[in-house]
C-alpha cells in the first residue's frame, strides 16, 4: 500500500510538512489541521522524533470502527467520505497509531490522504526525511 | 482582524495577565501599535515605556514581562519561529529583551494572541496555561525547584505533548541576574535577567496550546514564496556545512581572526581552539540536527555523551570553553547542559566565571572566598562547581550571581578587566581587533550583545573601511537586525548566513498583512524602535552620559600579546570619533540623547511627552 515514510533520524522538527498540509487541505495556517504530526520527545538520555501519519493500512482499523461506512479504501488510499461522515469520532479512537485527529469546529477528522499521490509534505521537507512510498 | 488595511499576520488580540490579582483580560492590538512598531521588540519597548513608571524595581511587582510575536511569526515564512520576550532588566536596570526560536511564538498565535503582558507578582508559585483564547493561572508548588527539562516534561504530560512550554529553572527562581527562560528543551532567551524577573513574580512557566487559524492576507503567495526559498536555500553552497555544524563553524573562524574570547577576553587566539571546534563536535558528539519552526536551514547541533543530550552552539562553547581556557569539548558540553537545565545564560555565565578566575589569578579573591576551590583558568571541574554555587547562590556564588556590575562594585580593581557594557556581560567576540564591533556592543540597546549587529564579519572583510563608512554600515546593520528582524518575528540567519534577500521579507510582510510597507518604511520603524529604547534607558537612569556607551577598558588598554594580530587594541580617539559620528547619524546629541527634532520626525511626540512628564528635557 502507498504511504508516507518519515525517517525520524533525519527529521529536524521544523514543522514545514504540517504547514504545507494545512495549506493544501484547509487553505489555512494551522498546525492542528495537519494529517502529519511531528513531535519532539525528550527521553532520559536521548531526543527522539515521533511522526504520526496515516499508514493506509489494509484493512483499516478506522473503517472497521465506522458505523456509517464513511471510510473507504480507493487505490490503496484510505479516504473519509465527507458526505457520510457524522463526526462521531469513533475512527479517531480506533486508530492504533494516533494518526487521526478530531478538531473543534471541523466535522470530519483530520487525516492524511496522500494528496492523491503527490504529497505536499514530501515536496517541502528541507532534509529529505519524508518519502512517498508508492507501493 | 478587519482593521482597514491590516488584513492578516496579526490575531488582533493581546492577553494581559495580572498575577497579583490572578485575573486576566483580553485587549485589542491597537492599530497605532502595529503601524508604528510592527511587533516583537517594537511592541515590548513601547508597552514598557508607556505602562511602567520610571525607576521601578525590576524584581518588584511593577515590572512587566512581555512576550511578543511579530506579524510573520508562525506563518509559512522561512525561520518564522521567533518570539521576543522583554522587561526591565535586573542586571542593567535598563531595557532588555531576547528572542528565542522553537515554536512558542507560533503556538501563541495559534492560541489567538499577538502578545502576552504579565503584570504583578504572585504570592505562591504558579504557571500560566493559555489555550485558544482563554487563560488559566494554576498553582505550581510541585514544579518549583525543578530543572527545565523535568518541568517541561511534567507540563507536557499534563497538557498534551503538542503544547509549547517556556519555563525558568532554579537560576530564575533564585533570581540570578542573568537567568533566562528555556523553551523546547534548550531554546534559551532573555539573557539580561528575564528569568530572574519571572522568578520574582513566582511564575514558573507558561504553557500554550493553540488550534486556531492564523489570519493571512494572501496565503497562496506566501506558500509559493516559501517553496521557492526552501529550494534556493537547500541548493545553497554552504547548506551542507551549515546543517552539519551550524554556528559552531565560527569557532575556527574567530580563532583565525583573533577575535575568540580567551582567558576573560585577554587574548584572541586559543591553542585549544581545534579541540573545541565544529569539526570535533561533528565527529565525536553530534548525532542529529534540529531546527525551529518553519526553518529550512536548521542549526541545532544535538550532541550526546554518556547519558546526556545537549545542544551546542558557538556562543556557549566559546564562552564556557575558550574564555575559561578549557579545551575539553566534552566538559564544555556538560557545563552547557547544566546551564540549560538550571536556566542560566551561558554567555554571561562564561563571562562571570572568567572574571572570577582572573580575580583569583590576581589574588584579589582567594581560596577562602571560593570555599576552597582553586579557581584557575583551564580547570573545568572548578568552573563546573562554580556554576552550581552561582545558581544556588552558595558562598561567593551569591556575589557572582549578581553579574559583573556588582562584582566590580565589590572589587573596584576589577574595572580594568570586567567585560561588560551597561552591566551586561560581553558575548563571544573579542574586539581588540575590531573597534566597530566594540561600538556595536557598546551601543546595543540591551547592553553588550551581538544580536543587534554582528559587525565584526563586515569589519574583518573590509579592513580599509573609513570610520564614517563603518558607523553608517553599523547603524544600517543594527536597524536591520535589531530593528526589522526583531520586530517581524523571523530568524535573521537565513539573511546573514545564506544571503537571502531582504526583499523576500518585505514581500512576505505584504502578502501576510496586506500592508504596503517599503524598505524605507521598515527602516523608519527600526529607527523609531531604537529611539524609544534609548529614551527608556535615559528615563530609567534619569540622565545620560557618553561613558555609558563605552566598551570595556581592556580593549583600549591591553593589546593582544599573541597571534597574527599581536599588539592590536582599540584606539580611544578613534572610538571617540566613531561614537560621536554614531550619535550624529542617529540624530542624538553629543551625550547620546535623542534630539526633539529626531523624535518628532519619527512621530514619537507621545514619547517626548512621556519623558517631559518625568522631568527629562530633551535637547533641540
Amino acid at each position: 500500500m502507498p504511504r508516507i515514510d518519515v525517517d525520524t533520524e533525519k527529521c529536524v522538527c521544523c514543522h514545514l510538512c504540517e504547514l504545507a498540509c494545512s495549506y493544501k487541505h484547509y487553505h489555512s495556517v494551522n498546525l492542528a489541521k495537519s494529517g502529519i504530526k511531528i513531535t519532539l520527545i525528550m527521553m532520559k538520555s536521548d531526543i527522539q522524533v515521533d511522526a504520526r501519519v496515516c499508514r493506509h493500512c489494509d484493512p483499516p482499523y478506522c473503517a472497521r470502527a465506522c458505523e456509517y461506512d464513511a471510510i473507504v479504501v480507493r487505490d490503496g488510499i484510505v479516504k473519509i467520505l465527507e458526505e457520510r461522515c457524522t463526526g462521531c469520532g469513533d475512527c479517531v479512537k480506533a486508530c492504533p497509531y494516533g494518526a487521526m485527529r478530531k478538531i473543534e469546529n471541523l466535522k470530519v477528522p483530520v487525516k492524511c490522504d496522500l494528496c492523491d499521490g503527490d504529497p505536499e509534505c514530501v515536496k517541502i521537507c528541507p532534509t529529505g526525511a519524508i518519502r512517498y512510498v508508492s507501493a | 482582524m478587519s482593521q482597514h488595511d491590516i488584513k492578516g499576520g496579526y490575531t488582533g488580540k493581546i492577553l494581559r495577565i495580572n498575577l497579583s490579582r490572578r485575573k486576566y483580560k483580553i485587549e485589542d492590538t491597537s492599530r497605532d501599535l502595529i503601524k508604528r512598531f510592527l511587533g516583537g521588540r517594537g511592541f515590548i519597548a513601547k508597552i514598557l515605556i508607556d505602562e511602567t513608571e520610571p525607576k521601578i524595581d525590576p524584581l518588584g511587582p511593577d515590572n512587566k514581562v512581555i512576550f511578543a510575536t511579530g506579524p510573520l511569526t508562525g506563518l509559512p515564512v522561512a525561520g518564522s519561529g521567533k518570539c521576543v520576550v522583554g522587561c526591565k532588566s535586573p542586571e542593567s536596570n535598563g531595557y532588555c529583551d531576547g528572542n528565542f526560536g522553537g515554536y512558542f511564538g507560533p503556538m501563541l498565535k495559534h492560541a489567538g494572541f499577538d502578545a502576552v503582558i504579565i503584570e504583578g507578582r504572585s504570592e505562591r508559585p504558579v504557571y500560566i496555561y493559555i489555550e485558544d483564547g482563554t487563560c488559566e493561572i494554576i498553582d505550581a508548588d510541585d514544579l518549583w525547584g525543578t530543572k527545565t527539562t523535568e518541568c517541561e516534561t511534567i507540563l507536557k504530560e499534563r497538557h498534551g505533548r503538542e503544547c509549547a512550554v517556556a519555563c525558568i529553572g532554579p537560576a530564575g527562581e533564585n533570581m540570578v541576574k542573568y537567568a533566562n527562560i528555556i523553551h523546547d528543551y534548550g531554546r534559551a532567551g532573555g539573557r539580561p535577567g528575564v528569568g530572574a524577573v519571572l522568578g520574582s513574580k513566582k511564575l514558573k512557566a507558561i504553557v500554550v496550546k493553540g488550534s486556531l487559524d492564523i489570519p493571512v492576507n494572501d496565503l497562496d503567495t506566501l506558500i509559493s514564496m516559501l517553496k521557492d526559498v526552501v529550494n534556493r536555500l537547500r541548493s545553497s553552497q554552504i547548506y551542507d556545512t551549515w546543517i552539519r555544524q551550524g554556528t559552531m563553524i565560527t569557532i575556527l573562524w574567530s580563532n583565525e581572526n583573533s577575535c575568540l574570547p580567551v582567558l576573560n577576553f585577554r587574548e584572541g587566539v586559543f591553542e585549544g581552539a581545534e579541540k573545541i571546534s565544529g569539526d570535533v563536535m561533528e565527529r565525536f558528539l553530534k548525532y542529529r540536527t534540529r531546527g525551529c519552526y518553519s526553518c529550512p536551514t536548521p542549526c541545532g547541533n544535538i550532541c550526546r555523551f554518556g547519558r546526556h543530550v545537549v545542544e551546542l552552539d558557538y556562543e556557549q562553547v566559546a564562552m564556557l570553553g575558550a574564555n575559561l581556557g578549557i579545551d575539553d569539548l566534552l566538559h564544555v558540553a556538560y557545563m552547557v547542559k547544566l546551564s540549560d537545565e538550571y536556566g542560566v545564560d551561558t554567555i554571561s555565565l562564561g563571562n562571570v566565571i572568567g572574571l572570577a578566575m582572573e580575580l583569583y589569578e590576581k589574588k584579589l579573591i582567594t581560596k577562602e572566598d571560593t570555599g576552597g576551590i582553586e579557581l584557575r583558568f583551564g580547570d573545568a571541574e572548578a568552573a563546573t562547581r562554580m556554576i552550581e554555587m552561582i545558581v544556588y547562590r552558595k558562598g561567593i556564588g551569591d556575589l557572582l550571581a549578581e553579574g559583573v556590575g556588582k562584582i566590580v562594585e565589590k572589587y573596584p580593581e576589577a574595572r580594568r578587566f570586567a567585560m561588560q557594557c551597561k552591566n551586561v556581560e560581553v558575548s563571544a567576540y573579542n574586539c581588540h581587533i575590531a573597534p566597530g564591533m566594540a561600538l556595536a556592543y557598546a551601543t546595543s540597546p540591551i547592553g553588550a550583545h551581538h544580536k543587534d549587529a554582528w559587525f565584526i564579519s563586515i569589519e574583518i572583510k573590509n579592513p580599509n573601511m573609513s570610520i564614517e563608512e563603518k558607523v553608517q554600515k553599523l547603524i544600517w546593520m543594527q536597524n536591520i537586525r535589531g530593528g526589522i528582524f526583531e520586530c517581524i518575528g523571523t530568524c535573521r540567519l537565513q539573511w546573514v548566513e545564506f544571503g537571502l534577500d531582504l526583499d523576500y521579507y518585505i514581500n512576505a510582510l505584504r502578502a501576510a498583512t496586506g500592508m504596503n510597507m517599503t524598505m524605507n518604511d521598515l527602516m523608519t520603524i527600526a529607527e523609531r524602535v531604537y529611539n524609544v529604547i534609548r529614551c527608556y534607558w535615559i528615563r530609567e537612569y534619569g540622565h545620560w552620559r557618553k561613558e555609558y556607551d563605552y566598551p570595556p577598558e581592556r580593549w583600549f588598554n591591553e593589546p593582544l600579546s599573541k597571534g597574527p594580530r599581536k599588539g592590536a587594541k582599540v584606539d580611544r580617539d578613534i572610538y571617540d570619533k566613531m561614537l560621536q559620528l554614531y550619535y550624529k547619524y542617529r540624530g542624538w546629541n553629543e551625550n547620546g540623547i535623542p534630539r526633539v527634532e529626531t523624535l518628532r520626525k519619527l512621530e514619537l511626540d507621545d514619547v517626548i511627552e512621556n519623558l517631559r512628564k518625568f522631568d527629562i528635557e530633551l535637547p533641540d
